[in-house]
């Protein structure tokens, strides 16, 4: 990359911020999880916290490969080579996803016995005398 | 002989050799990652509730490890902010300014590994769980007195005979007795052995020459049996038993020898910082209640009423949306319900509860409670290593593979900025190309763990 002092001097001031914003998402994912004011879905960790924290992680990384690793204006050949490389890595993610598709399962006594069922506002009813949900306002 | 295009780009490429060798490096970087983070999801996906070992809620396992890991973030980011700098300054041709900020990326680089440090020494030494033979998983810390020496650690055995394995095992093919020397005879009595043929041997040293002696003229001979002239009591640390396992009358050990005789003492003390009872088929009835006392069952069902009740979950309930029950299960930093504090966790069944290592209300320092768990309770139990489930063994495989990497590139970076003054005056261009390629590096390693903080730490 070829640059004047001064524009490397404005890009110095992009770096500084970057790098602050970069600080204030981190804070961000770290008060979704552990503020329950700021839990997304079910308190505790679930599939919209995971979401929300992955989001950010790629918005991050994104921001560290676009401004400090100058790939918002690079050459042709290493786009070239970065193609393949997310091309085979979410490959890579599939082949997961395939055996997650066809499980090993326990027995069916197994899973009748030890299955942790989860948890609905009738069982909290049921099960619970002193948790009684409130009837839902519409 | 002269590299080429190490300081001028190649018209074809439009780009420095060495940059288009980092990226090719890099890519087989993500591959690597990849994998792992792969891996990651296939053990992760693949837990079956209630069957499998759970997954840990991050933030119960880590509790104020998650700060730790958070500085390291903004460590790290920091470290990536100081590099670009450092690079941006030598283009600017301010080599003072450069040394500044690639010393700053250094300091980063070392205070990330310290943290790590602190960290993986409290999961290896004072982190500890045990899962009980009816499924309940309970975590916390071994009890340790003033010495760190964790009592509770330990197997009393008194022991009337031992079988000596008389195969040759090992780096030194040597016969050697060597459990005896790590087992802690108690009371300093002495050991004498009655060896076969009426001979008395004194001590490890007789013992490890009669067992040469004995294994030559024997060669088709496995193992050998001897008596002790009186019983010996022998203390042993749990790790030092072959599968962790003893038996009331025999404990074995590794390489195929043994110890026969009385069990005098099996218990392990823990303060219980975590029940965790998904793995459990009734509740009520959980090995935990046996140990911690009624209190502490009634607690537990108060905290989960209250979590049921909690304004959020209840709104999502009402709604429609299902709790996994799994989360309802665990429960972290129990008290007994209404007493916090003052009220020993009473004597079960199965064990007693004990304040000898804790405070004389029988809670640990951290107002957690103590029990002894008797060994034939447990089924298995270790520190928060890798060997204490997937969640520990991809925590362990990742983070220690990520702080090679931080470790592999301070060097590099540590070696432009000491020895790169030579190269500035001669071809500053050529050391900012070499301090950009070094950089892309620790940015990927900063990249690696935006990923890793959020899925090991938070999720």
């Amino acid at each position: 990359m070829e640059s004047s002092t001064e524009d490397l001097q404005k890009h110095v001031r992009t770096y500084l911020m970057v790098g602050a914003t970069l600080f204030v998402f981190t804070i961000v994912t770290v008060l979704v999880r552990t503020v329950p004011f700021f839990d997304f879905g079910v308190p505790g960790v679930d599939a919209p916290d995971i979401a929300f924290g992955l989001v950010i992680a790629t918005f991050k990384s994104s921001l560290v490969m676009l401004i400090f690793m100058h790939l918002n204006h690079e050459r042709g050949l290493i786009y070239k080579v970065l193609v393949f490389t997310v091309a085979f890595a979410i490959s890579l993610m599939g082949l997961t996803l395939f055996a997650q598709g066809n499980p090993i399962r326990p027995h069916a006594d197994v899973i009748e016995h030890l299955h942790v069922s989860d948890v609905t506002a009738a069982d909290v009813e049921s099960k619970a005398p002193g948790a009684k949900a409130e009837p839902a306002k519409h | 002989m002269e590299i080429p295009y190490t300081v001028s780009a190649r018209r074809d490429t439009g780009l420095f050799n060495s940059k288009v060798g980092i990226w090719l490096f890099l890519a087989s970087e993500v591959m690597l990652f990849g994998g792992l983070f792969s891996g990651y999801v296939f053990l992760r996906a693949g837990v079956r509730p209630g069957v499998d070992l759970p997954w840990p809620d991050a933030v119960y396992v880590h509790g104020p490890f998650i700060w730790l890991g958070f500085l390291n973030t903004l460590v790290l980011i920091a470290s990536s902010v100081f590099v670009v700098l450092a690079w941006a300054q030598l283009k600017m041709r301010r080599y003072g300014m450069y040394q500044f900020y690639m010393s700053l990326v250094l300091v980063c680089a070392a205070g990330f590994m310290v943290v790590k440090t602190i960290e993986y020494n409290s999961k290896l030494n004072h982190h500890f769980g045990a899962r009980l033979s009816d499924g309940t998983l309970l975590d916390g810390a071994l009890v340790a007195d003033d010495s760190h020496h964790c009592p509770g650690d330990y197997v009393t055995f008194e022991a009337d005979k031992a079988v000596f394995s008389l195969a040759r095992t090992g780096i030194f093919r040597k016969l050697d007795p060597y459990f005896l020397d790590f087992a802690v005879l108690k009371g300093g009595e002495e050991m004498v052995v009655n060896a076969p043929g009426g001979k008395q041997l004194k001590g490890v040293a007789e013992l490890s020459a009669w067992l040469e002696e004995y294994a030559a003229q024997n060669p088709r001979e496995a193992r050998v049996t001897a008596g002790f002239a009186k019983p010996v009591t022998f203390q042993f640390r749990r790790k030092d038993v072959f599968g962790k396992r003893v038996f009331p009358d025999r404990v074995p050990l590794f390489r195929g020898n043994e110890l026969q005789g009385k069990l005098i003492d099996d218990t392990v003390e823990i303060e219980v910082h975590t029940v965790d009872l998904q793995m459990v088929r009734d509740e009520e009835k959980s090995l935990a209640w046996a140990y911690l006392g009624e209190g502490y069952k009634a607690g537990y069902e108060g905290h989960k009423k209250e979590k049921l009740n909690d304004p959020l979950h209840r709104r999502f309930l009402e709604k429609g949306g299902t709790l996994p029950g799994g989360q309802l299960r665990i429960w972290q930093h129990p008290h007994p319900a209404g007493e916090h504090g003052g009220e020993k966790a009473a004597a079960g069944g199965h064990g007693e509860a004990s304040a000898a290592h804790g405070s004389s209300d029988g809670h640990g320092g951290h107002g957690a409670p103590v029990v002894s768990i008797k060994g034939s309770d447990i089924h298995f139990m270790g520190a928060h290593g890798p060997k204490f489930g997937t969640y520990y063994a991809i925590y362990f495989t990742m983070t220690a593979l990520h702080g090679l990497h931080v470790v592999g590139g301070a060097l590099v970076l540590a070696y432009f900025l000491f020895f790169g003054r030579k190269l500035y005056r001669k071809n500053p261009e050529h050391l900012a190309n070499r301090v950009e390629v070094g950089g892309l590096f620790w940015h990927f390693v900063d990249l690696v763990w935006i990923f890793l903080f959020p899925i090991m730490y938070l999720m």
